[in-house]
């Protein structure tokens, strides 16, 4: 759906993003990582056709982007992270004028599910000027789906929201997803993402140095395991027992339990246990531990920004 | 209908209504109407009915017809103005703008939208009017004919002024920038035309002034009064290619045409700020219909003072040809994305290179073919016109010529030289670097010698306004230095910032190559690890 070769965007002697090779499949929630400055908002706008690249190529939905703005923006819905409501305007009257915008003769039905469907219904007379940081937000995201955009691009959506706005953000992106949009969303808030993200991007200094899903990026980058064993009585015995596996590394007392590194294979796991088992360690519990979107971004970000 | 559905189908146009124009608003701005309009009006009943002033009520019916156009003109020139250029640099400060810019019905109809609903308010000032102004017309001291000429002149004007705003709020980030440019350029404008017109008209007193005079809603509305017996702006006419037109004619013509120019702009400013203003076949299609309107509005002029008909074609084109490049040239950024894409030793390539998709390249191909074009074209209009030239005469046509083609080419130069340096202020600095050579040379040669005299030898202005002495072959010029001295430098300059702006091409293309490398090095040396 959403594809780009080796995008670039230099302002001035700055180069904000630098050779950005991208594919988003279809009926996907796209999460883009990265701090403040890594380029995560430039390669946004320069997909939503508000900003041209300086180098390189974007097809959405096999429109080039460049050459054919005005037809790759009926497929687009994007929303800024500090996007502005026209505040003189009623709510209803603000979706009123995406829909004639977007060429749909949208009746009061229409608008009423609209509103409806971001819990908004209730506010439709209220000007927009009126409303609270997350209705705004909320009203934001029903002004782009009065066109039901193949592809919604999302940058920051969740800021200044409350947990249960995001929440709801996120069940309605996922909602999104489920009738067949392709959704690319930019945050630094990594649990948010992790949650709603069928695959990610990191992004660090206008590069993209990692892309795919969670884990196969996980696998990818994972040079060792990180084990965590649990022993009744006291640890030395187990500790002896490890020290003597050659592909046993950094071990580490965590209150009651042991964590180390593991360089060898997953398959190797289970030799590992039974050998701890042989030797007589009483084994409580003996697991990988679970690593998340934060541990990747700090294995494979070094922190540094534009 | 259909004329109903472009104002209320269009989202843009609704949406400003909505804003601006909300049932208490319009209520309070019909109030303001009916009070200036209805005290003046019981203003000059008072003065008919105690013998003051006007004596007739036909006179005074007329007189208050004039002060209601008037004023409805000066409504929805200045409160129409300060409305429309604000239109796009509000959305901007609101940070609507983006979602406007993405919308499906495009920016041709969002720009319709914002041209029309922008000074929404001034609209329904103007209208309230109306009944006052219908006030005449019922008494029988104005004809239907001319009240129509009238709102006509008031409409069109308008219209061509709200463009104007709207083309200034598009081209500034902040309202306040517009604002105070657009004032300049109206001072500028003031000065301005009243100079090119003493450079270029002085002494003619031809057609072609009443044609510039058309241009003005104040003429019209000043001759639609001055005629005797109630009737219609039929009766005064504007010479065009040897024939008398309608003045009203004229009127529609030269603004529906800077409607014509502007609008495209707005649009495309609209579609992306970063692309030139004018779009290359725009430009071509532009530049073809000034020198149309040009000649045409020049031709009597041409048979009546050929040297002064001269003197006017290339003032014209001297000033259209010099402000030609920064209609062509992208944004400095787009402009070093051009660079970013070039090979090493593809300087003089990309200095010449046709504008493809991306629209980055620089418009040096077509401000050459376009100064080619004039040159081609004043050289049979200099043939045509063979009023028996002096051999200083020919050297000062063809030289004139020259020199106009350079100076455009070496403003392009320097404006790319400009655009590549200091990229984003780019633009703002190639309009102070043409001032500057514009004053320059003439202030320092007269300083230096204490007298205006010599400033011909390095001034285009001063050549220009010699111009017509030189096409004669006055003894008192007849001066080979004089004739060329100025065309020279120009030319010199044209190749000179030329080849500067093409070494620096050459420079940025250099220092590429050199990143490339580098990157590569680092990406060979990442790779083992």
């Amino acid at each position: 759906m959403i594809f780009t070769q080796d995008l670039t965007r230099k302002y001035g002697r700055l180069t904000a993003v630098r050779h950005v090779s991208l594919h988003v499949p279809r009926n996907t929630i796209f999460g883009f990582i990265g701090p403040n400055g890594a380029g995560k908002t430039t390669t946004l706008r320069m997909l939503a056709t508000l900003l041209r690249p300086t180098d390189g190529r974007i097809a959405i939905d096999g429109i080039d982007v460049v050459a054919n703005p005005l037809a790759a923006r009926r497929r687009i819905g994007y929303l800024s992270d500090d996007f502005g409501l026209y505040d003189d305007l009623k709510v209803w009257e603000y979706l009123d004028y995406f829909c004639g915008a977007y060429g749909l003769d949208a009746g009061p039905e229409d608008l009423e599910s609209l509103l409806y469907l971001v819990q908004l219904n209730h506010k439709r007379e209220d000007l927009v000027g009126q409303l609270s940081r997350g209705m705004r937000q909320r009203l934001g995201i029903a002004r782009m789906l009065v066109y039901q955009p193949k592809v919604v691009l999302l940058d920051e959506p969740a800021n200044g929201l409350d947990p249960m706005a995001r929440i709801a953000l996120r069940d309605l992106l996922k909602t999104l997803r489920d009738k067949g949009a392709t959704v690319v969303v930019s945050s630094h808030i990594l649990t948010e993402l992790s949650d709603m993200c069928d695959t990610v991007g990191i992004m660090e200094l206008g590069r993209l140095i990692a892309a795919g899903s969670i884990e196969t990026i996980l696998a990818q980058t994972r040079k060792q395991w990180r084990l965590v064993l649990e022993v009744l009585g006291p640890q030395e015995q187990a500790v002896e027992v490890l020290q003597s596996v050659p592909q046993v590394v950094n071990i580490a007392r965590q209150n009651d339990k042991l964590e180390m590194g593991f360089t060898g294979k997953r398959e190797d796991l289970p030799a590992l246990h039974k050998k701890l088992v042989e030797a007589g360690v009483p084994v409580v519990a003996f697991f990988p531990k679970a690593e998340n979107l934060e541990d990747l971004f700090m294995r494979l970000s070094t922190g540094a920004t534009n | 209908m259909s004329v109903l559905n472009v104002f209320f189908r269009n989202p843009e146009f609704v949406r400003l209504l909505r804003s601006k124009l909300r049932l208490k608003s319009a209520f309070l701005l019909a109030v303001l109407a009916v009070l200036i309009f209805g005290v003046i009006l019981l203003g000059m009943y008072y003065d008919l009915t105690n013998g003051y002033g006007r004596t007739t009520a036909e006179q005074m019916l007329r007189h208050y017809f004039f002060t209601v156009t008037g004023i409805q003109l000066g409504i929805v020139t200045f409160f129409g103005l300060s409305q429309a250029v604000q239109v796009i640099t509000v959305e901007r400060e609101k940070r609507t703008y983006d979602f406007q810019r993405l919308v499906a019905m495009g920016p041709g109809r969002v720009a319709l939208g914002k041209l029309l609903g922008g000074p929404c308010q001034a609209w329904w000032l103007a209208l309230c009017a109306l009944p006052f102004a219908c006030v005449p017309v019922m008494g029988q001291a104005i004809t239907a004919g001319a009240f129509v000429e009238s709102q006509l002149i008031i409409f069109v004007f308008g219209l061509t002024v709200s463009a104007g705003g709207l083309l200034f709020s598009s081209l500034f980030e902040k309202t306040s920038q517009a604002s105070g440019v657009l004032v300049l350029f109206i001072l500028v404008m003031f000065s301005g035309s009243g100079l090119l017109m003493a450079l270029s008209f002085a002494s003619a007193g031809s057609a072609t002034l009443d044609l510039a005079a058309t241009a003005s809603p104040v003429t019209m509305l000043a001759r639609l009064s001055e005629t005797s017996t109630p009737g219609s702006l039929r009766a005064s006419t504007v010479s065009f290619l040897g024939c008398s037109v309608p003045a009203i004619w004229g009127f529609l013509f030269l603004h529906l045409l800077s409607l014509a120019f502007v609008y495209p702009i707005i649009v495309r400013r609209i579609l992306d700020p970063e692309l030139s203003f004018l779009a290359p076949r725009h430009a071509v299609l532009a530049f073809a219909v000034f020198q149309a309107v040009i000649l045409l509005g020049c031709w009597d002029l041409f048979h009546l003072d050929p040297h002064a008909g001269l003197v006017a074609f290339h003032a014209a084109n001297a000033l259209a040809l010099v402000l030609l490049p920064f209609g062509l040239f992208p944004s400095g950024d787009l402009l070093r994305g051009r660079l970013f894409r070039g090979a090493k030793n593809e300087h003089w390539r990309i200095f010449f290179e046709k504008t493809g998709v991306l629209q980055d390249s620089p418009p040096m191909r077509l401000v050459c073919g376009l100064a080619a074009a004039y040159v081609l074209e004043a050289a049979v209009l200099t043939i045509y016109l063979d009023v028996g030239y002096r051999a200083v005469g020919w050297l000062a046509a063809l030289a004139v010529t020259v020199m106009i083609a350079c100076t455009s080419i070496a403003m392009a130069s320097v404006l790319l030289s400009l655009l590549l340096y200091i990229e984003r202020r780019g633009l703002g600095a190639g309009l102070f670097a043409l001032a500057l050579a514009l004053s320059l040379p003439q202030c320092v040669v007269a300083l230096l010698a204490y007298t205006w005299d010599y400033s011909i030898l390095v001034s285009p202005i001063a050549y220009l306004a010699e111009l017509r002495q030189l096409l004669r072959g006055n003894p008192l010029t007849e001066d080979l230095q004089k004739t060329l001295s100025c065309p020279l430098i120009c030319v010199v300059l044209a190749v000179a910032c030329s080849v500067l702006a093409v070494l620096r091409i050459r420079f940025l293309l250099d220092m590429r190559e050199l990143e490339r490398r580098r990157e590569a090095e680092a990406n060979s040396e990442q790779k083992p690890a």
